[in-house]
């Protein structure tokens, strides 16, 4: 598929509702990404690799956000390479685009 | 690391030091009052003269065993403020829960013990809540299973109790099953030289199903998504209560105080989350012709004060989970909460004690569960977090446009 932007929104749509729905049925509590994280707040994607206190080595993004869907909400995680990861990576970046970079305050 | 060590140590210290003075000022908390002011800066918000204000040295407490935090500093306008002095001039109390989010019982136990725990602490207190009012979002899905486990739940509070709906409890069957359960939407009644108010902020979302040809449960479900743009601006006091508002309000003395309930806050702190309402100016019309008003609402999940005029705004912690804070529009008088620590679903959650005290203020004490685990070095303050965030509406939404009706509304979402 050519990425036209009529594409990559309707991508982006797809990749939202990922980050809403499909997350709520990887995890165990009902929760979704979005009731922490509303248009992907606080995630600070662009501020990965890091070190991650929570798992307790450097880190990439997708490390946290399997961190989140087996941590607090005890879920299954994904595989790192999955295109349903890759989604929730591009949404959350795509939110954040424009986010200002401050390394090593989060 | 060492810097951060640094920080312990001088923060420690600062702790001592501000330990000792607030046990000087206790009858006279003045020098608080002027830092406060000169910490806050705001030119034209001030702090109101009855503010009281302690300090609570929180321990930060990390998941892992080893990682030391630092000690809290920082004003806390009534956070965690009910102390036994101020105890004992409170002459009455009540009490707050809201935002329990409960699924049925299967799918999230969790919520449904943390919503236990706080009826049951409700119902522990001692001086008694007068009552106790539940500000709304009981469930999640507005499913009448979740309603009826809440109201089953709520057996285990004997005092009485007064209800508000959330938009998560009305959606499905448009309030039916709510109103039947639990009543009118919106009410007052005035108990020991106080109006109260419940006001009904969540029912007047614009029809954007019907077009649609939506299902109920996809109307339910756009509007429990807080950072959905279909629901558009829903959150809203209405003309029809306006006009009750108003009359409600004329029928009470100017110089009494009032403490209006409310699902939202009433004024405008973030219209894409609809932490507002979007008629807040009529509302504060209303209001301000009054000199001693207080708003206590939910919906943000988190620490939130706020002074409009004459009005005092108060935010309430969910039961169920907290939400960040906005990106923007945080009010300069609110003392964030800690971002929280998701591995610890008791962490910054709880319910509110209020109380009504000698000098007719509403006295709020939070009730967050792992009150120990808070620090507040600035990067560790939820609004420190949120300041360098640019966030966007998710486009999945613009298939289904937000309700263009409301200008206001659009203008605070575009950048």
């Amino acid at each position: 598929m050519k990425l036209t932007r009529k594409n990559w929104i309707s991508a982006c749509g797809a990749l939202a509702v990922l980050f809403l729905v499909a997350s709520q049925a990887a995890a165990r509590t009902g929760m979704s990404c979005a009731m922490c994280h509303p248009f992907a707040s606080d995630t600070h994607p662009h501020e990965f690799p890091k070190f991650q206190e929570q798992i307790g080595k450097f880190s990439t993004l997708r490390d946290m956000i399997n961190w989140c869907i087996e941590k607090p909400n005890e879920g299954v995680k994904l595989d790192s390479d999955s295109d349903a990861m890759k989604a929730l990576e591009a949404y959350i970046y795509w939110s954040n685009r424009g986010s200002k970079l401050e390394p090593g305050t989060h | 690391m060492i810097s951060r060590r640094g920080d312990l140590v001088a923060s420690a210290a600062d702790d001592l030091k501000i330990g000792k003075r607030e046990h000087m000022d206790k009858t006279d908390n003045r020098s608080e009052r002027l830092a406060m002011q000169k910490e806050l800066g705001a030119k034209g918000e001030r702090p109101a003269r009855s503010l009281g204000i302690s300090r609570r040295i929180f321990l930060h407490k990390s998941v892992l065993a080893g990682v030391g935090g630092a000690a809290a500093a920082g004003w806390f306008p009534f956070l965690n403020t009910i102390e036994v002095a101020q105890a004992a001039q409170t002459s009455f109390r009540f009490a707050w829960i809201s935002d329990t989010h409960m699924y049925p019982r299967e799918v999230n136990t969790r919520f449904v013990e943390k919503t236990i725990r706080a009826f049951k602490e409700v119902q522990a207190m001692n001086p008694p809540a007068d009552f106790l009012i539940i500000g709304g979002d009981i469930g999640q899905l507005g499913n009448p299973v979740e309603l009826e486990l809440g109201a089953e739940l709520l057996k285990e509070v004997k005092t009485k109790k007064v209800y508000i709906p959330g938009e998560h409890d009305w959606y499905l069957d448009m309030g039916k099953a709510w109103e039947k359960m639990f009543g009118a939407p919106y009410w007052y009644f005035d108990h020991k030289g106080v109006r109260f108010i419940g006001l009904d902020t969540i029912s007047h979302a614009k029809d954007f199903w019907t077009i649609k040809k939506m299902t109920p449960q996809e109307r339910m479900g756009h509007m429990a998504t807080l950072d959905g743009t279909v629901g558009g601006a829903w959150a809203a006091v209405g003309p029809e209560q306006l006009a009750w508002l108003d009359r409600t309000m004329s029928s009470w003395p100017k110089d009494k105080p009032v403490v209006i309930f409310s699902h939202n806050p009433l004024f405008d702190y973030y219209a894409p989350w609809n932490f507002w309402v979007r008629d807040w100016r009529e509302v504060n019309e209303i209001l301000k012709r009054h000199d001693n008003v207080t708003s206590v609402h939910g919906h943000v999940h988190q620490v939130l004060y706020h002074e409009i005029g004459k009005m005092r705004s108060i935010g309430m912690l969910a039961t169920s989970w907290p939400w960040p804070y906005a990106p923007k529009g945080v009010p300069k008088l609110t003392k964030c909460m800690v971002r929280v620590d998701p591995g610890d679903y008791f962490d910054g959650v709880g319910w509110s004690a209020l109380g009504m005290n000698s000098a007719s203020k509403v006295d709020n004490e939070y009730v967050m569960w792992r009150k120990d685990i808070y620090a507040t070095a600035t990067a560790d303050s939820g609004c420190g977090d949120n300041r360098n965030q640019v966030l966007h509406p998710r486009l999945a939404d613009a298939e289904t446009p937000p309700n263009t009706a409301d200008a206001s509304r659009a203008r605070t979402t575009e950048k």
